[in-house]
């Protein structure tokens, strides 16, 4: 039993670094091959985890060829774009100017429901609303709305939206994050003054946030720290 | 670091493909040598020295031992111990004066010896 509690802590580890070394975080980013070989890799990952009789190492070469092959291939075709359509397709346009396009929608075996849900999705309630709606190679659709359909922006309407950069998360739950700081270039002393004026400590915070100005924007205090 | 990667990639490939020619010829020389060495043992027994065979299955015993770690560690355990379960059966016939029985373990001991370096070639029928 403690082989198969080792095997797996070793595989999860190598399956982490495999995933990480792919250089994507989230599933939905994922491009078609990137998702087979990540199914491949929990597949083949899964074996050696179950059954003691298979030797640790078939597990782990597979993982390791699976993400060499992945990211040479990957690597090549962004220096050979049609290889990367043959491999990846092309993004499709299933939507103009508020028009169905059927014949690619057939091409793509994207159902009309299917439109529907995706556009629900994406608080689109007409079809007559939408410029463009591109199905994507990693099978999201994009969606862009006609002008008159979409909100508007605050230049538009005239308001002047003050630029704070980006907001960023300083201190997480009494931890600072040093690279956060460093974006900022703000010192541990100024965040520390920041933090005191409004009678808090670094260790005393759970969630700090701090846009692009160095201007706190939100403070939250742990629970039971007094 | 998309290039590195890359680069990272190509230098996996190919130490894994050296390594694995690395391993085929591991392979070969540990199944000539347990062959030779099981051999003597075989033909020190047709002879009628049984003592002297004795002491070879010892050597080839200890050599089997020595290499369990790597067997192990690259091939099938199933087919690990099977080879392991053989040998005991063969040291236990020739302990206990039993040559026919011994013989006929001895010669499915060579072709397991034999059937683990086979399994272990970069062949297309192993591959297929």
């Amino acid at each position: 039993m403690g082989i198969v509690l080792i095997r797996s802590i070793i595989l999860y580890l190598a399956i982490i670094l495999a995933l990480r070394l792919m250089g994507k975080r989230q599933m939905g980013e994922l491009q078609p091959t990137e998702f087979v070989i990540t199914l491949l890799i929990a597949e083949v990952a899964a074996v050696p985890m179950q059954s003691n009789e298979i030797p640790m190492a078939y597990g782990l070469i597979s993982i390791a060829v699976l993400v060499s092959l992945e990211v040479i291939l990957s690597t090549v075709s962004l220096k050979f774009p049609a290889l990367n359509e043959l491999i990846s397709g092309r993004p499709s346009i299933v939507v103009e100017n508020g028009k169905i396009c059927q014949r690619e929608m057939e091409r793509q075996r994207f159902t009309v429901s299917d439109l529907c849900e995706e556009l629900r999705l994406q608080k689109v309630s007409r079809l007559s609303d939408v410029s463009y709606a591109v199905l994507e190679t990693n099978g999201r659709l994009s969606v862009f709305l006609r002008p008159q359909a979409a909100p508007p922006t605050r230049g538009e309407t005239g308001v002047v939206a003050p630029d704070d950069g980006v907001i960023r998360l300083a201190v997480s739950d009494g931890k600072v994050n040093e690279r956060v700081l460093e974006a900022l270039s703000m010192t541990r002393e100024q965040l520390d003054r920041m933090l005191r004026e409004r009678g808090q400590t670094v260790e005393s915070t759970y969630y700090c946030s701090i846009d692009g100005k160095g201007n706190l924007v939100e403070l939250m205090e742990k629970e039971g720290s007094d | 670091m998309k290039l590195k990667r890359f680069w990272g990639a190509v230098a996996v490939l190919l130490l894994l493909s050296l390594a694995s020619v690395w391993n085929e010829g591991c392979y070969r020389s540990i199944s000539s040598r347990m062959d030779a060495c099981l051999r003597e043992a075989v033909a020190l027994v047709r002879e009628g020295e049984l003592e002297e065979g004795m002491r070879q299955m010892e050597a080839f015993e200890r050599q089997a031992n020595g290499l369990l770690p790597f067997l192990n560690m690259t091939t099938s355990h199933h087919e690990v111990d099977e080879l392991m379960l053989v040998l005991s059966r063969s040291m236990a016939c020739l302990e206990l004066g039993q040559t026919g029985e011994f013989l006929v373990e001895a010669a499915e001991l060579l072709e397991k010896i034999e059937h683990i370096d086979m399994s272990e070639r970069i062949r297309w029928d192993n591959i297929l």
